[in-house]
C-alpha cells in the first residue's frame, strides 16, 4: 500500500477514536463515524451526535492526515485543503468541518469550513484540538444549529483565527 | 443508547486497537468480516511485503477504567471463543481498553514463547500495558516464535 494511503487509513482510525471519547462528564457525545466512501467528493465521515430521540443532529467532516508535522513560525498543521473543498464544504446546508490528524502524534485538530474560508490552504491552526473539552463545545455548536427555528446562519467558534484578519 | 453501549464500547475498542497496531510500519491489519473467534487478522511486513507470518487478535472494551487489571480482567472465554481458536494455527493475543482513559493491555491466548514448539498454557500469562509494551515486541515474539517452528521442522 503506497504509505500516503497508510498514513490517511491511519488518520481515519485515529479520527474515529478522538471523536469518540468520553466526557469527563457528559459520557459519550458522538455516535461512531459513518465513513462515506472513497468516492464520494469532500467529504470523508457523517457524524451523528447522541441526542434526544426527537432529533438527530449530525455533520459533516473531512479528515486531513499528515506525518509532516507543525509548521515552524506559529506551529500550525501542515495539511492542504484546495479551495475547491472549502467553497464545496460550505455549500452544504449543515454544519461542516475539517479535522487536521498529526498522525505520527495521533492528535486532531478541527477548524470549522462553513463559508469563514473560501480559498485553500495549507496549514491548520491547532486551536481547537480533539479534546473531551472541544468535543462538548461541538456537540452544544452542532445541536444548537439544529434545534433552531428556520436554521440560522451558521457561525462556528471552530474558526481558524487566520480567518479572521 | 444505553441498549447499545456495548455494541459502541466494541466497535470503540475495535478502533483504538488499530490505532495502536498500526503504530507498527510491520504489519497490515485486516479486521475480520465474520465472527470466526478473532476480531483482526495481523500480517507481519519485512520490507513492506507480507511475510506469510499471521497472529489474530480478539478485541475487548469496558466503559470504566481498571484499578488493577489482572484481578478485573479476567481471561474467561466462552464456550463459542474458545472453540474458534483452539485449532488456529498461529498466535493469538487479547486486546483490552477502557473507555475511560483509553488505556489498553495485551495478553497471549496462544503464546509464542521461547523456545516453544508448542503454544504455551496461560496459567502464567499476565496483562501487559500498552504502553509499556510497544508493538515491535509482540512483532518480535511472533517472528521468534515462526523462527522456533521453522527450525523445528527443519
Amino acid at each position: 500500500m503506497d504509505k500516503r494511503d497508510v498514513i490517511g487509513e491511519r488518520g481515519e482510525s485515529i479520527f474515529r477514536v478522538l471523536i469518540t471519547r468520553k466526557h469527563p462528564t457528559r459520557g459519550y457525545l458522538f455516535d461512531h463515524p459513518c465513513f462515506l466512501g472513497e468516492k464520494k467528493r469532500t467529504i470523508d465521515f457523517h457524524v451523528e451526535l447522541f441526542h434526544d430521540e426527537s432529533l438527530v443532529p449530525f455533520f459533516f467532516v473531512q479528515v486531513k492526515s499528515t506525518s509532516e508535522g507543525y509548521t515552524l513560525k506559529e506551529c500550525r498543521l501542515k495539511v492542504h485543503v484546495t479551495a475547491t473543498d472549502m467553497k464545496r464544504l460550505a455549500a452544504y446546508p449543515v454544519p461542516t468541518y475539517i479535522v487536521g490528524i498529526d498522525e505520527p502524534e495521533e492528535r486532531g485538530y478541527i477548524v470549522s469550513a462553513n463559508g469563514e474560508c473560501k480559498t485553500g490552504f495549507s496549514s491548520v491552526c491547532n486551536d481547537h484540538p480533539l479534546n473531551p473539552n472541544t468535543l462538548a463545545l461541538l456537540w452544544d455548536e452542532v445541536s444548537a444549529y439544529w434545534s433552531a427555528p428556520n436554521y440560522p446562519e451558521f457561525r462556528s467558534a471552530f474558526c481558524d483565527p487566520k480567518w479572521r484578519q | 443508547m444505553k441498549q447499545d453501549l456495548k455494541l459502541f464500547i466494541d466497535e470503540r475498542a475495535q478502533q483504538l486497537a488499530i490505532v495502536y497496531l498500526t503504530r507498527s510500519q510491520n504489519v497490515a491489519v485486516e479486521k475480520m468480516k465474520a465472527d470466526y473467534g478473532l476480531d483482526v487478522l495481523v500480517t507481519v511486513l519485512r520490507d513492506q511485503l507480507p511475510t506469510g507470518r499471521v497472529f489474530g487478535v480478539q478485541i475487548k472494551g469496558r466503559d470504566r477504567a481498571f484499578k488493577d487489571v489482572q484481578q478485573e480482567a479476567s481471561l474467561t472465554l466462552s464456550q463459542k471463543e474458545s472453540y474458534a481458536v483452539q485449532d488456529l494455527p498461529f498466535p493469538v493475543c487479547i486486546l483490552i481498553f477502557s473507555m475511560e482513559n483509553d488505556k489498553g493491555y495485551y495478553r497471549w491466548l496462544k503464546y509464542p514463547g521461547e523456545s516453544s514448539k508448542r503454544f504455551r498454557s496461560l496459567e502464567q500469562n499476565q496483562w501487559r500495558s500498552l504502553d509499556e509494551s510497544p508493538i515491535e515486541q509482540i512483532i518480535e515474539d511472533v517472528n521468534a516464535w515462526y523462527d522456533e517452528k521453522n527450525h523445528s521442522a527443519a
